[in-house]
């Protein structure tokens, strides 16, 4: 694998992995608790959705570390990544 | 990787191709799991919602953290043996193995604590897809585990590379797994 990330990038990686994870729990939790049944609002939701995008483009790009890819590649993924969250979040939304 | 110039397409992407095309399998699969599940709660989100409510989002979360740890260790195995340190890199492997170890615990408690309230996979459709879900997924952190081991035995730099990204791709899938499952109510 060329160009491999180094020590310091993996670590910012990791810290902007185990950040945006504690978000996303504060965000779903911060009203109800952790076994809640009040319905987040649909911000609340895109944030924590967004997070997760964030979140697994950071799995893709720094630890599989397809930064090194064609720009078709990296499109792909983040595309991909892109759709499921906008459908879950259209899906949630559509719930009320 | 030189060898990768008879993949065509696949030649672009870092490490062994074939592993790209399991990880684009996998994320297929996972994604339409995900879609499956969000398509089912818009069509019962009470019955989700109560459901829902029998998880305990600070043993998702928990996890998360443990995978994403999990994660950066065995990325740092591949970044040491890069840099000729064999011994280092299979620390770093025993340390993401071992955490691996720990998520798989922390499900198990999990799935008794469920058991224990008599919820399975027939319980109701969200039942039924959690458990499909999240045991398909800890079938892969079983499967990735045996890959870390691999990996210690053989240390060449083109083995851990796919080992740890097999593990990556498990990583990412809980990633995707956690908010939708747990969180999003």
């Amino acid at each position: 694998m060329t160009n491999y990330p180094g020590r310091r990038s993996l670590l910012v990686c990791w810290l902007l992995l185990t950040g945006l994870t504690v978000v996303s729990m504060v965000t779903a939790m911060a009203d109800d608790g952790p076994h809640g049944t009040l319905p987040l609002g649909g911000a609340a939701v895109g944030l924590i959705l967004a997070l997760m995008a964030i979140k697994m483009v950071l799995i893709l790009r720094i630890y599989l570390n397809l930064r090194v890819a064609p720009v078709a590649w990296r499109g792909t993924f983040a595309s991909f990544v892109a759709v499921i969250a906008l459908a879950v979040w259209a899906a949630h939304l559509f719930s009320g | 990787m030189d060898d990768n110039n008879d993949w065509g397409a696949l030649s672009g992407l870092p490490g062994n191709p074939m592993m790209w095309v399991l990880i684009l399998s996998e994320l297929v699969v996972f994604g339409a799991f995900i879609l499956g599940f969000a398509g089912a709660r818009l069509a019962d989100p009470v019955l989700f919602a109560d459901s829902q409510s029998q998880l305990d989002r600070l043993y998702g979360g928990l996890n998360t953290l443990v995978l994403v740890t999990s994660g950066w260790m065995a990325a740092l195995a591949v970044r040491s043996r890069m840099d000729g340190q064999v011994r280092a890199a299979r620390v770093w492997l025993v340390l993401a193995a071992v955490l691996g170890i720990v998520f798989i615990i922390i499900k198990g408690f999990e799935y008794n604590d469920k058991f224990v309230l008599d919820l399975g996979m027939e319980t109701n459709t969200f039942w039924t897809l959690y458990f499909l879900m999240t045991g398909f997924h800890a079938a892969h952190v079983v499967l990735g585990l045996v890959l870390l081991g691999v990996a210690m035995v053989w240390t060449e730099v083109e083995t851990l590379e796919t080992c740890t990204a097999f593990w990556h791709m498990v990583d990412m899938i809980w990633l995707l797994l956690y908010p939708v499952i747990y969180l999003i109510h």
